[in-house]
């Protein structure tokens, strides 16, 4: 091996201190150029949008529309990313088929509200005609969580990092193809209780938002707070925590590994339920691929805000909606780019690069480098 | 508990599930060719669970280190009973459907269609069907154990002659022209009216199959040993050996017709996709889901120089920047652009490792879509629209577009990727890969330089996935967004996968796999996906070392098993029950 | 090192597949053979096609008919096998003959995409029999790809459902490219017409998908719209990603500049998000909204709900059709009987008038032999349905282009919400506003 290496200084022990500096200041030159460009669009173009002429510029309310969008959106990303990074403390691997379980549970959960619509138990008895809807998803939901664990990630369990998160990317195909042979390729229509329709609104705080997107915040705080005590409080949430920190030390201890994980990806089935359920009574559609597009913007979220953490995944679906709806008209208006929502990914991705330069494991996540 | 149910009962409820699974997804309902006779695709693609699952119960076993065989007798018995409990599943599907009345359930699953029943139950309503549903998957079972419990000299010869009997059933489209053409009749093997194989044919293919199969087995090795094998012989057999594959992919677009020359064009810029993704997932080890980026790169980098045009609704337009150069003129500079590209691409993700890597290098494959298609590039890349009217690459008076001649084309630059790919494998560069996709820090510590060799992986890889690039651009003829999804990218990704992380043929087999297979058996088309997704799954966990694995990758990732593998083949093979030689001689290692 | 032995072939392997790839000769015949026939010149390019006495006429179909787009693709092929069913002039579910020949079909799938478009043109291509092409489906399929592939081998193709102006547009129209569907240059043009006279719009914003057929109508309408007749001003120009569903950020985006009209003619489930959400957005509470036959879906005004009560939405006129009551009495049912359901998208009836149109064309091309073969030149089968006049189909009287538009007379209607022909719509589906536009009209204002 050692004829492959670098020959740029001579041999001794000189070589060790002199190589890492060598290296260092490449890579992080790289990243500090790349840091002040992307920081230099930003600030340059939200510039340029705020001093646009007074018939340009977008008035304070257009801005809260866009906030509020983001925030609700945000929501739904944050109940997705709690399902991935609650799999990834534990399993060390990103579950790309989880977009595709929320998805699976909106759809079960649609043709138990489809028939309750069409009798008129939806909007005769609302509340109850909910539960029983939000339980199908999450059932289902969960359901289908915990038989990929069995059939596709627990033969895997001391594979490279490669091999499952493939097999995730497969599973995640067949699963999305597999609802589009069950249930065909049309976007069915989702029910939505009057109580919630669409017009309905609450204030709340001065701010007016739609009852749905009032539910899909709560629900995402609720979720976290749910989540945190329950993790840290209760006997099963200790072992998780366990398993997380070290999965052979855990076993050692007692502790039933198979089943803390089979928990662990029953309770991100059971959050993308319910987020399943919210997305249909938020856009009042479902179809098959709904999962796919979503999956990988909490995926997206996790990271930003720190796979891994309950609190990251939170901030990182609030983030990705903000970013989705006010970044744009934030940073391209001033540059006068037509139809500026269609680089989106572009802005969100960039940010995700930032923010990985400086904190490699996402905002709220450890501050080193990830370790192989 | 579930490990107390017996073996034999567990294999026919997973047989059943997927049986009634393949009802549900609409397979089995939907694929009404027929293959042989009047047994249409469907109904081939519902017996295979029965057999499969009595070929895997009677096959012989290594219990607690002893091999044991069961007779074709106790075969035939314990497939009957998996056959069975199919057939039990299957029945209570067809009784819950009865029950809750077809279009009930109809509404939820589409695929349930009076057709669909009516196949299950042979036509039969009621309780009869049911039964004969139950007797038929007995049947299935009893064969497929069958077949499971003789020994492999006549087992591997039926499941071959077996599938090149259904091949051929599903291939009359392309083997019956060509036929025509050389003048021979084939009305006693395809059958005029079905357009499937009739029964004397499928008889006789099985058998000619079968016989030559068995003889071919039973000789080769006598004849391999007869050969006196010197250093110059083995040089000699090589050398025809690769002549004969020289001469053969030279041949094979006239042999093949021009619709075969197109899938095989396809094919080949698959492979040049999975010659650059596996540099990078397979020598350094880099897992890049935005690998679509490069072939975007390329295409509509390809598409700007050759002087191709953007769409309007006027009719075409030069794009804002654009140039007339000659295909081979251009070429070079897309390489060049896509290895800065690839630059690009690489600079901001050094320190990322695995799932990081993955979600940035995805966000990056779809910026560039994005990017391609969006409004505010429509000058110089036509947006929504695309491009379109790119040349087709004339040399002389000979035109590109053709499949045949575009064949050539794609063999030229699948040769050119292969040549440099094999060489980068056992070089400094390769070597230095290697080193840092087996531990990271350690290497760094030696000395070697990631953030170099991971930028030369993502440049060179990106360089490589270009050219499949400008070739699609040249095959197609015309650019726009639909034609470069995340698809694309989990494509080329399934064919590294497939094949073999960091091997070479690995590309070329998964890519013939992938894209080959789905292209000719085009009734399988609409559920391409599905079956990607499966096959992915299925060889993760069965097989992560692909199907022709790179030595190296595989002892990382199994060292034991793989050992452990060849010993179980080499111990449950019939030669060696013959031989009765020592477990360990043939199989460690 | 042993490997190297391997290089040496290798390359010799490639540079002689080079040099076989310039030796050789294309294998797929352009054209059948000749027979007596003394008008026709068989010899020259394109060439001709025989049809032996006896033997079938060999008509290809390259649409849709997998994926998201299925509905379209099949609707038009329940179309094309009705036309073939009518040509002995009965719907008996038994086809019908030209020249005494019966007709066969080839299906191909164009996938809704270039390379779909391309795959399955090259194995029509390559079919010597094969006399023309109905298709393609999705305008992206066609547009460069399968007119060029067809064209260069003399083949006609003619579309039931593209509506891009690229295809028919001078300097870069296929001259074997014909379409019986409209040009959207025309909807586009009704819809800026109908927004002026009706709306009293003076500005618009549009909403596009980035599909290919939504971009080139939103285009057409800006076209139209901002001509010196109309004077309108498109103050906003958007595109959503039909992967996603959070459209409000757009519509805000929008709502700022309060457009008279929106105009967004995208698919279902776009249409009934735009709609639902936008609705909620105060910049666009005295917005018109309007869309297209895109949005049009069995289940669009469930998908929609209440919101889609007052809006827009254009399409060819299905009851300004022509031979209105043949199409009610007999295509209807017959249609109902193949397909098992009502027609899903416009454009079935242009797929039934292609076939017929087809049908008179090679009538009047062909050469019939004395030994009851047929030769038809490419060319010939070219130049008769470029000359069609005024020929009668369901839709309208078909005279086609120089540049491939046949159907250039059109009568789009604009249809307001809920008085739509679609389940849960009520009222009796009639368009609040038609307009007969020609081609000529259409690009003159545009």
């Amino acid at each position: 091996m050692a004829e492959g290496t670098d020959l740029q200084a001579p041999p001794g022990p000189a070589t060790a201190r002199l190589g890492r500096l060598q290296r260092l200041p490449l890579r992080r030159l790289i990243q500090i150029v790349l840091a002040i460009l992307i920081i230099g669009f930003v600030v340059l173009g939200t510039y340029k949008t705020l001093t646009l002429p007074p018939d340009e510029r977008y008035d304070p309310s257009t801005w809260k529309a866009f906030v509020i969008s983001g925030v609700a959106q945000g929501g739904i990303y944050a109940l997705i990313a709690l399902g991935y990074t609650l799999v990834y403390g534990v399993l060390r691997m990103i579950n790309f088929a989880h977009g595709e379980v929320f998805m699976m549970g909106c759809f079960a959960s649609f043709f138990f509200a489809d028939a309750y619509a069409n009798s008129g138990l939806l909007n005769r008895h609302p509340f109850y005609a909910l539960a029983i809807i939000f339980a199908i998803a999450m059932l289902t939901s969960c359901l289908i969580a915990m038989l990929l664990e069995r059939v596709a990630y627990r033969p895997l369990r001391n594979s490279p990092r490669l091999v499952p998160l493939i097999t995730a990317i497969g599973a995640s195909l067949f699963l999305q193809n597999t609802a589009f042979g069950f249930f065909g390729p049309q976007t069915q229509a989702y029910p939505v209780p009057d109580v919630l329709g669409g017009d309905r609104t609450w204030t709340i705080l001065g701010i007016t938002m739609q009852r749905i997107q009032v539910v899909v915040i709560v629900t995402a705080i609720l979720a976290v707070i749910g989540l945190t005590l329950f993790i840290s409080r209760t006997r099963t949430g200790r072992s998780i925590r366990a398993v997380a920190e070290d999965r052979e030390i855990a076993s050692l201890m007692g502790i039933d590994v198979d089943r803390t994980i089979m928990i662990t990806f029953a309770l991100g089935g059971l959050l993308a339920g319910i987020a399943g359920v919210q997305f249909g009574l938020t856009f009042g559609q479902v179809s098959p691929y709904i999962g796919f597009t979503p999956g990988i913007a909490a995926f997206t979220a996790s990271v930003l805000g720190g796979i891994g953490s309950i609190g990251g995944a939170a901030l990182g679906g609030l983030l990705l909606g903000l970013l989705q709806a006010v970044g744009p008209p934030l940073l391209f208006t001033g540059f006068n780019i037509p139809a500026p929502f269609q680089l989106q990914d572009v802005i969100t991705f960039s940010v995700l690069v930032l923010v990985l330069i400086f904190r490699p494991g996402g905002i709220l996540g450890s501050g080193e480098a990830e370790k192989v | 508990m579930i490990r107390r149910i017996p073996r034999v009962v567990r294999a026919g409820l997973v047989a059943g599930i997927v049986s009634v699974y393949l009802c549900l997804v609409g397979v089995v309902g939907s694929l009404v060719t027929d293959v042989v006779g009047r047994i249409t695709v469907g109904r081939v693609v519902l017996s295979i669970p029965a057999i499969l699952a009595g070929l895997v119960v009677a096959r012989p076993r290594v219990v607690s280190g002893e091999l044991r065989r069961s007779s074709v007798w106790a075969g035939v018995s314990s497939g009957a009973i998996v056959g069975l409990t199919t057939g039990a599943l299957l029945a209570v599907f067809i009784g819950v459907v009865n029950l809750l009345g077809i279009e009930t359930i109809r509404n939820v699953f589409i695929a349930v269609k009076p057709d669909l029943m009516s196949l299950l139950t042979f036509g039969h309503a009621g309780v009869v069907g049911s039964v004969l549903r139950i007797v038929a998957e007995v049947a299935l079972g009893a064969v497929g154990g069958a077949i499971g419990a003789t020994p492999d000299r006549i087992r591997v010869p039926t499941v071959i002659a077996a599938t090149v009997v259904i091949s051929l059933g599903l291939l009359r489209r392309i083997v019956h022209p060509a036929l025509a053409q050389l003048g021979l009749r084939d009305d006693w093997l395809f059958s005029v009216v079905t357009l499937g194989l009739t029964w004397f044919g499928a008889v006789a293919v099985f058998v000619v199959a079968f016989v030559t199969t068995f003889a071919w087995r039973a000789n080769s090795a006598a004849i391999v040993a007869r050969t006196h094998r010197t250093p110059a012989t083995e040089r000699g057999v090589r050398l025809i050996v690769l002549a004969a594959i020289g001469g053969g992919l030279i041949a094979l677009p006239f042999l093949v017709g021009s619709i075969f020359s197109q899938i095989l064009g396809t094919v080949g810029i698959y492979v040049l996709l999975g010659l650059g993704l596996n540099i990078v997932v397979g020598y350094a080890g880099l897992l890049d889901l935005g690998y679509v980026a490069f072939f975007a790169v390329g295409a509509y980098t390809t598409a700007v120089l050759t002087g191709g045009s953007r769409v309007t609704t006027t009719g075409y337009a030069p794009p804002s920047f654009s140039l007339h150069l000659s295909f081979f003129v251009a070429i070079p500079i897309v390489v060049v652009v896509a290895a800065l590209v690839g630059l690009l691409i690489g600079a901001p993700v050094l320190r990322l490792r695995g799932d990081y890597l993955a979600i940035v290098t995805l966000g990056f494959g779809e910026i560039a879509r994005v990017l391609f298609s969006s409004d505010w590039l429509k000058g110089a890349f036509g947006g929504t629209q695309g491009m379109t009217a790119i040349p087709a690459a004339p040399i002389g008076n000979l035109n590109f577009r053709d499949t045949q001649h575009f064949y050539f084309l794609v063999l030229a630059f699948c040769l050119i990727a292969l040549y440099i790919s094999w060489r980068l494998a056992d070089s400094r560069v390769g070597r230095a890969w290697n080193a840092m996709r087996e531990d990271e820090q350690v290497a760094e510590a030696v000395g070697v330089s990631t953030v170099r060799y991971k930028l030369l992986a993502f440049a060179m890889g990106g360089a490589i996935g270009s050219l499949g690039g400008a070739l699609f651009a040249v095959q197609v003829g015309a650019l726009n967004n639909a034609s470069f999804m995340l698809l694309v990218s989990i494509t080329a990704l399934a064919v590294v996968i497939l094949g073999g992380m960091g091997s070479i043929p690995g590309v070329i087999v998964g890519a013939l796999v992938l894209i080959g297979i789905p292209g000719v058996f085009s009734e399988f088309e609409q559920y391409r996906l599905l079956l990607y997704g499966a096959v992915l799954m299925a060889i993760m966990i069965l097989r992560p070392q692909g199907l022709i694995p790179n030595i190296r990758r595989s002892q990382e990732l199994e060292e034991e098993d793989v050992a452990q593998d060849k010993w179980a083949e080499a111990v449950t093979s019939d030669e060696h029950a013959a031989s009765a030689a020592s477990p360990l001689g043939e199989g460690a290692g | 090192m042993r490997h190297r032995r391997w290089l040496t072939p290798l390359v010799l392997l490639g540079a002689f597949a080079m040099i076989a790839a310039a030796c050789s000769n294309s294998t797929s015949a352009a054209g059948g053979s000749t027979s007596g026939g003394a008008a026709v010149d068989c010899n020259a390019a394109p060439g001709c096609v025989t049809v032996a006495a006896g033997a079938p006429i060999q008509i290809g179909t390259l649409l849709s008919v997998s994926g998201d787009n299925a509905d379209l693709g099949n609707d038009s092929l329940y179309g094309v096998e009705l036309g073939i069913d009518h040509l002995d002039g009965v719907f008996d579910g038994q086809a019908g003959q030209i020249l005494n020949h019966p007709v066969q079909l080839q299906n191909e799938d164009d996938t809704c995409s270039a390379e779909g478009g391309q795959a399955g043109s090259t194995k029509l291509a390559s079919n010597p029999d094969i006399v023309a092409v109905i298709g393609t489906s999705c305008s992206g399929a066609a547009l460069g790809v399968a007119d060029k592939t067809l064209g260069d081998k003399g083949i006609v193709l003619l579309s039931p459902s593209n509506t891009n102006p690229a295809l028919t547009a001078p300097g870069t129209h296929n001259p074997y490219y014909f379409r019986t569907a409209h040009n959207d240059a025309i909807q586009g043009a009704v819809v800026a017409d109908f927004a002026y006279q009706k709306l009293h719009a003076k500005t618009a914003a549009t909403i596009h998908d980035e599909s290919p057929y939504t971009e080139g109508l939103t285009t057409a309408f800006k076209n139209s719209f901002t001509a010196a007749a109309i004077g309108g001003q498109v103050v906003d120009e958007e595109s959503i990603d039909s992967s996603q569903q959070s459209y409000t950020p757009v519509l805000t985006k929008i709502g700022q500049k309060s457009p008279d009209l929106l105009y967004g003619p995208d698919y279902t489930a776009e249409c009934a998000l735009i709609l639902k959400q936008g609705r909620q957005v105060p910049g666009l509470a005295n917005t018109a909204f309007m869309g297209s036959d895109g949005c049009y879906a069995s289940n669009f005004i469930k998908l929609a709900g209440s919101a889609i009560n007052g809006a827009y939405y254009s399409s060819p006129d299905l009851s300004a059709f022509d031979q209105k009551d043949f199409y009610t009495n007999e295509f209807l049912p017959a249609y109902k009987t193949l397909a098992g359901t009502a027609p899903i998208s416009a454009f079935h009836a242009h797929a039934y008038d292609a076939v017929n149109l087809l049908a008179a064309a090679i009538e009047k091309a062909a050469v019939q032999n004395s030994d009851g073969s047929l030769t038809i030149s490419r060319v010939a089968l070219r130049d008769a349905v470029q000359s069609t006049t005024d020929f009668q189909g369901i839709v309208t009287k078909y005279t086609c282009s120089d540049t491939g538009d046949c159907a250039t007379t059109v009568t789009i209607g604009v249809y307001q919400a809920p008085n739509l022909a679609l389940e849960g719509g009520t009222g009796n589906g009639k368009p609040i506003f038609t307009e007969t536009k020609t081609l000529q009209e259409a690009l003159g204002t545009g």
